[in-house]
């Protein structure tokens, strides 16, 4: 259901601010939302000012630089920092992207950090991603197939058919897309959501699977898929350069295909 | 803070939660009428206002001729009915957006209602244009 304000105890406030150095030159402002379920406090934005010099390129260096030498309090998922596991995906100057992935010199003004948008959020940077990995498994993300496989080896796909795959098979379910669609926001329990439907067409496109037809009849109705209002944050928003919006409107040039 | 006497509320599983009541099917077809009606009407509205437009110091009467050629009265109907259906087919979609269960089943009940009703008048209103205009006083 929609809603127009935030609830009365999501309302962010003003925190505490740490302060640079006095011999620090290439002073940087960095603003994160900052949120403990362990205390009874609404969520507050922390201002914590960075020497350029001392950290990376990236808003990950300089996230990890401010847990191990400023403020060991603030949570965020990270691995791979190399935008392959898709775990620091967070707002950063207003865009859904990975902190690994976006340079701190691109963003001209203070660097603001909020988590993942209208997700529940577990603590500061962390959302709870429970939703969307239900949602993947309810379009069965693996290869459906009656025919059994050669005795001797792996399915065979031709180097035209493995084609088909591209675009699709890079996503690395960071669900940047998802939380940046307002039709995900309003209805994200039924809405599956651009980063699910690519996962969909992705597995409707394997030559090597044979459920097509019941993967797009599980898709039809009106939330599922249809909820998609062509918006596009998706394909703006995705870190990896792929088009969800692109894989949705397949979805249902397939449907529309078979019903000709 | 989370007190001991607290519980929560919802303890089904995020996947029984997201599979629901699964696939309502036999949407695409909503779906593919309003980009038809979309597509019908863009022709139809174009020459709707040109010829609105090309009328617009027209007396009633002439209004009435023009009305009453069977090429126009045709087309108005057509550009009647693609309008309605693709308000009522548009508008059910925005209120899926915003409104849940019984709010979605009484908003999609007053908007099939109520864009029958206009549209029934419309196409009223062109029918007695061509058929039976108002006396004419000349």
């Amino acid at each position: 259901m929609v809603e127009f304000r935030l609830p009365k105890n999501s309302r962010i406030g003003v925190g505490k601010t740490f302060y640079a150095p006095a011999d620090a030159k290439n002073v940087k402002r960095f603003k994160i939302y900052r949120w403990n379920p362990d205390d009874n406090h609404n969520p507050v934005i922390d201002t914590y000012e960075i020497d350029l010099d001392k950290v990376g390129p990236m808003v990950l260096d300089a996230l990890i630089y401010i847990k191990n030498e400023i403020d060991p309090t603030l949570a965020f998922r990270r691995s791979c920092r190399e935008g392959i596991c898709g775990s620091c995906a967070m707002n950063i100057d207003g865009h859904n992207t990975l902190a690994c992935l976006k340079y701190i010199k691109d963003i001209k003004s203070d660097v603001p950090i909020f988590p993942l948008p209208h997700m529940p959020v577990v603590k500061d940077l962390i959302p709870d991603l429970s939703g969307p990995y239900a949602q993947l498994r309810e379009i069965k993300p693996w290869l459906k197939s009656d025919t059994p496989p050669p005795p001797d080896s792996e399915r065979l796909q031709s180097i035209e058919e493995r084609a088909k795959l591209n675009g699709l098979y890079e996503c690395i379910l960071c669900f940047c897309c998802s939380t940046s669609c307002p039709s995900y926001w309003w209805n994200g329990d039924q809405y599956l959501g651009p980063a699910i439907l690519l996962a969909a067409f992705r597995w409707v496109s394997d030559s090597r699977d044979e459920y097509a037809g019941e993967r797009l009849d599980e898709l039809e109705d009106s939330m599922r898929l249809y909820a998609c209002r062509t918006i596009m944050n998706c394909t703006q928003t995705c870190p990896k350069g792929l088009n969800p919006a692109k894989a949705i409107a397949e979805l249902k040039r397939l449907q529309f295909e078979r019903k000709l | 803070m989370t007190k001991p006497t607290d519980r929560p509320t919802i303890m089904r599983s995020f996947l029984g939660r997201m599979r629901g009541l699964g696939a309502g099917h036999n949407v695409f077809e909503h779906w593919w009428a309003e980009r038809l009606c979309a597509i019908g009407m863009t022709p139809l509205s174009i020459w709707f206002i040109i010829q609105i437009v090309r009328l617009g110091d027209a007396d009633h009467k002439e209004v009435v001729k023009w009305v009453g050629k069977p090429v126009n009265t045709s087309l108005l109907l057509a550009l009647m009915l693609l309008t309605f259906n693709h308000m009522q087919l548009g508008l059910r979609v925005i209120s899926e957006d915003y409104s849940r269960g019984k709010y979605r089943m009484a908003l999609g009940l007053l908007i099939r209602g109520g864009t029958l009703l206009m549209g029934l008048f419309a196409v009223l209103s062109v029918l007695k244009l061509a058929f039976a205009p108002s006396s004419i006083k000349e």
